[in-house]
């Protein structure tokens, strides 16, 4: 009786502990984006676009995240679009409140990675599309940003 | 991985390698006991570790808690943290004879500076400002024209490392003034050419202003020294 009664207390146990957590996205998560959703975004709005895959996991993603908040903030006529990559959304939001709290940025998520592959990226993480005002695609950076490489391609979209 | 980075630093090491064998062949730096090759490497090694602590700092990065993001060169190195650890770097591997060391790496130093530059070709971070100039650039997939501003920079330190050192071979300056020359050089081409860079910060102009400024008040001083032993000589 004892050995049946320790066996319903550990598997509950290991019930609770695998399903904690699991089907409530923190409310602060970004919100998952389709690839259409994104593109009719990117072209529907107007203005330039700087779309930059990233993960809370990844360090250049992390180390690149001021100069993209510097960038947001000097540049309020560009869009800059956050796409949190295959990630843990706690991870990623507690990220986001720490580096972009008061940053002009709009912020999804692309859990898969599929977004992040079908607009040209998918090898590696950090990941930045530059994108024209009519929605054209002007450069697609692979790896980590530098200030010149960013400041020249925000330049040549802004023109 | 990126590779271009590594390219454009072993540009830059190979040019001053050649330089201070150019230079070593003419009798470079009499009366130095310093390795100059040791030394401009060792010092140029601290600057940028220095540099990427500091830029880690200013955003936001803690290096103990992160440590493997020093080796994050491209994603900044402060370039005054970087430039004043390199110096002081230099002035305590030097102190012994410090004006002669000075004076035997400053070609090289612009040297460096001119491979780095062309280095920077190979990054691909190598246009400024919109140009329609005959000599302008554009990027891969674009038709805005560029003032291909690397390049720029790269010919001018050039031209200004082997006129110093042409000079230093046949006109035999005084003690500190191809040092104060070099340094002044430096800061004056980083002047003229940032203002053709494309920036989010515009750069540390008063970095450079200081090394322009401070580099001919060495090179005075050094200029003066003789005028000034003389004076005190005939008192």
């Amino acid at each position: 009786m004892q050995k049946r009664l320790f066996l319903v207390i550990a598997v509950s146990l290991l019930a609770a502990a695998c399903s904690s957590g699991s089907g409530t996205l923190p409310s602060d998560a970004p919100e998952e984006i389709a690839y259409d959703a994104l593109v009719a975004e990117i072209t529907t709005s107007g203005t330039p676009t700087v779309v930059n895959s990233w993960a809370a996991w990844c360090p250049p993603c992390r180390s690149e995240a001021h100069l993209l908040s510097t960038a947001a903030k000097l540049n309020e006529d560009i869009s800059f679009i956050m796409l949190n990559t295959k990630d843990n959304p706690t991870d990623a939001a507690e990220f986001i409140a720490e580096s972009f709290s008061d940053t002009p940025m709009t912020h999804y998520a692309d859990p898969s990675g599929a977004v992040t592959f079908e607009m040209g990226g998918g090898r590696g993480l950090p990941v930045t599309f530059f994108y024209s005002s009519d929605g054209e695609s002007v450069h697609v950076h692979l790896g980590i940003l530098d200030e010149p490489t960013l400041a020249f391609y925000l330049d040549e979209i802004n023109r | 991985m990126e590779f271009t980075l590594l390219a454009a630093a072993a540009i830059a090491v190979a040019a001053f390698w050649l330089m201070l064998r150019w230079e070593a062949k003419h009798g470079n730096a009499a009366g130095c006991t310093l390795d100059l090759w040791d030394a401009g490497l060792t010092a140029a090694a601290v600057g940028l570790a220095v540099g990427r602590l500091v830029a880690m700092a200013q955003t936001g990065i803690n290096p103990f808690s992160d440590p493997a993001q020093i080796i994050l060169v491209r994603s900044g190195v402060s370039t005054v943290g970087a430039s004043v650890a390199a110096l002081a770097m230099f002035a305590f591997l030097a102190r012994k004879s410090f004006l002669e060391a000075s004076d035997g790496i400053g070609p090289s130093a612009l040297a460096g500076l001119a491979g780095w530059h062309i280095g920077s070709v190979v990054t691909g971070s190598w246009l400024g400002t919109v140009s329609t100039l005959p000599w302008a650039q554009t990027a891969p997939g674009s038709d805005i024209t560029r003032h291909p501003i690397e390049i720029y920079a790269a010919a001018l330190f050039f031209v200004a490392a082997f006129a110093i050192a042409a000079w230093k071979q046949k006109g035999r300056p005084p003690l500190g003034v191809p040092a104060g020359l070099s340094l002044a050089a430096a800061g004056v081409i980083r002047l003229i050419t940032e203002s053709f860079r494309v920036s989010l910060s515009g750069g540390p102009v008063l970095l450079y202003a200081a090394a322009a400024i401070g580099g001919l008040g060495v090179a005075l001083w050094g200029a003066t020294a003789k005028k000034r032993q003389n004076r005190a000589a005939t008192r």
